[in-house]
């Protein structure tokens, strides 16, 4: 009898340590979980997502490229026109248009077109020039960039005016989108050009 | 029978407290090196806000560990705290740089607490085997370079956010309030206006003391100006006098005008009246036009203090400055303004 109450003693005690034991191991040792994300859409977010279906509910057409104009203003200054090209119905919410001259050629000013409500992005030194334009979601109301119009200005001036020089478009950070997927045909789009 | 009792309960309890020890030790201080991050992120943030980033360790050679997954916790402030454990084996003889890259955001080198960007140029940081305390919160994270993460944030990165926008999932919502939203959108919209990218890391090795050579040792090639075998003791150490600087005075501004600030697409206007100095090195730089330049600045800079990188400065602000020298040799600068409170009235 006393062996038997020394025994259920024992074993109580054995759950008495080992409990806690587990407890702390499990506690402690389990990894840190990141929240999963739940849906907190407030009325402006409401608002906001509907505007942009809306938008592109009204898009028909799939592909832009970029083309370009050249003027000479004197022997040594070139103006150059870039423009975002498309069917109708098409728009965009953003493009980048990154550009690199040769040597003979310095970038003298850059100035934004008309293509999008906003060009937060225009920045040049002699060799290169980024110029970003995006959609504009202000006040929850959003405003897609529209091609077929002038997408920036760029002034050049030759180092050497007899001398050839050239444009190059960087294919590679040129880019258009809307929604999220690439909407520039590099085939179709310029490449360089020559002065 | 009870004294046998009382033992098993004496040495289950000491292996008990052994086995928690140990926990807790583990817990605090693990196996590889302990580094106590503090970092600032631009974005507007909830209190549970966990933010995941990657660690890359750099010695002089090149990179030697990365740690992905890193979680930070939201403070206070757009400002993370946490604790990365250094797992990898590292020598802790030689010092370090970390490159730091935030989920969504643009990555930084630090080659010490202070020196980051294209001022970290080798590795200073010494990480012990205790706790290694980092606080790097004086420069800020920039968000937008969204996976596939390509160290710039362009074009493409505000069309991942358009295209995500009223959804919840973390590939777009960049200060994770488990929404998509025109806040995002306006976050990588700074960052991008700002020209930002990833730091360059192009580390060199530290730069070590040489030992000038002895007077019988020839000077090593290329060495320019010959140690002298003798050094000239002065009879007594002259005291310097501060001598005051030609010209150097105190441009007392009186600012008037308005300032603009675009929050979010809204804009803001204050209405600037205000009496402010910064010392000058002569009476020549103390002109109106510079004053409002000056005046513009400070502006410009408290609005990236305090905007956290969501509010825009308007350049065009109406502001004019009326300004006058005084002659003082020991003028100080007054102290930066460090504080972000706002009791300027709005414009009418």
């Amino acid at each position: 009898m006393q062996k038997k109450l020394s025994l259920l003693k024992l074993t109580f005690i054995l759950l008495l340590v080992l409990l806690p034991v587990v407890f702390f191991s499990w506690r402690f040792n389990r990894p840190e979980k990141i929240p999963s994300p739940t849906k907190k859409m407030s009325l402006s977010d409401l608002y906001l997502y509907a505007q942009k279906t809306k938008a592109m509910d009204e898009i028909t057409s799939s592909e832009v490229y970029f083309s370009a104009t050249k003027t000479q203003l004197n022997n040594d200054r070139f103006q150059i026109d870039f423009y975002l090209s498309a069917k109708d119905g098409m728009k965009v919410d953003g493009a980048d248009l990154v550009l690199n001259t040769s040597q003979n050629l310095i970038i003298k000013k850059i100035t934004q077109g008309q293509v999008f409500p906003q060009y937060p992005r225009l920045v040049h030194d002699n060799q290169n020039a980024t110029v970003t334009g995006l959609a504009s979601l202000a006040g929850n109301m959003i405003k897609l960039g529209q091609p077929n119009r002038l997408f920036a200005s760029l002034i050049v001036e030759k180092v050497i005016f007899n001398q050839p020089a050239k444009i190059t478009i960087d294919q590679s950070s040129t880019k258009a989108n809307l929604n999220g997927e690439a909407v520039l045909n590099q085939s179709v789009s310029l490449k360089e050009i020559n002065l | 029978m009870k004294n046998k009792v009382g033992f098993l309960i004496f040495v289950l309890s000491l292996l008990l407290f052994m086995y928690l020890g140990t926990l807790f030790a583990y817990r605090s201080r693990a196996s590889g090196v302990n580094l106590e991050l503090k970092l600032k992120l631009q974005g507007l943030f909830a209190l549970d806000t966990k933010i995941k980033l990657r660690v890359d360790v750099y010695n002089s050679t090149g990179k030697v560990a990365q740690f992905d997954n890193v979680l930070l916790n939201y403070t206070n402030n757009n400002l993370f705290e946490g604790l990365v454990i250094l797992e990898q084996n590292l020598d802790l003889n030689v010092p370090y740089a970390l490159f730091i890259k935030p989920e969504n955001y643009l990555g930084q080198l630090f080659c010490s607490a202070t020196k980051s960007g294209s001022s970290c140029q080798y590795p200073e940081l010494i990480l012990t085997n205790s706790l290694n305390q980092l606080d790097l919160s004086t420069k800020l994270f920039y968000a937008g370079d969204l996976a596939p993460q390509d160290g710039k944030v362009d074009s493409g990165d505000l069309s991942t956010i358009f295209a995500n926008i009223g959804k919840t999932g973390p590939t777009a919502d960049i200060n994770l309030d488990k929404i998509v939203n025109g806040v995002d959108y306006a976050l990588a919209q700074k960052t991008l206006s700002l020209n930002k990218n990833d730091d360059q890391i192009t580390l060199e090795a530290p730069v070590t003391p040489t030992t000038p050579p002895g007077p019988t040792g020839s000077p090593p090639t290329g060495f320019p100006t010959p140690i002298p075998t003798t050094v000239p003791v002065p009879t007594s150490t002259p005291t310097p006098t501060p001598v005051p600087q030609s010209g150097r005075g105190r441009c007392n501004g009186i600012v008037t005008g308005q300032v603009r600030i675009s929050y979010l697409g809204q804009t803001e206007c204050r209405v600037l009246n205000e009496t402010d100095y910064r010392c000058v090195d002569s009476a020549s730089e103390c002109t109106n036009a510079a004053c409002v330049d000056f005046t513009k600045t400070e502006i410009r800079s408290m609005v990236d203090r305090c905007g956290y990188g969501m509010a825009t400065f308007d350049e065009s602000s109406p502001i004019s400055c009326q300004a006058s020298y005084t002659t003082d040799p020991s003028c100080q600068d007054p102290p930066e303004e460090t504080s972000c409170d706002d009791n300027s009235q709005t414009c009418p």
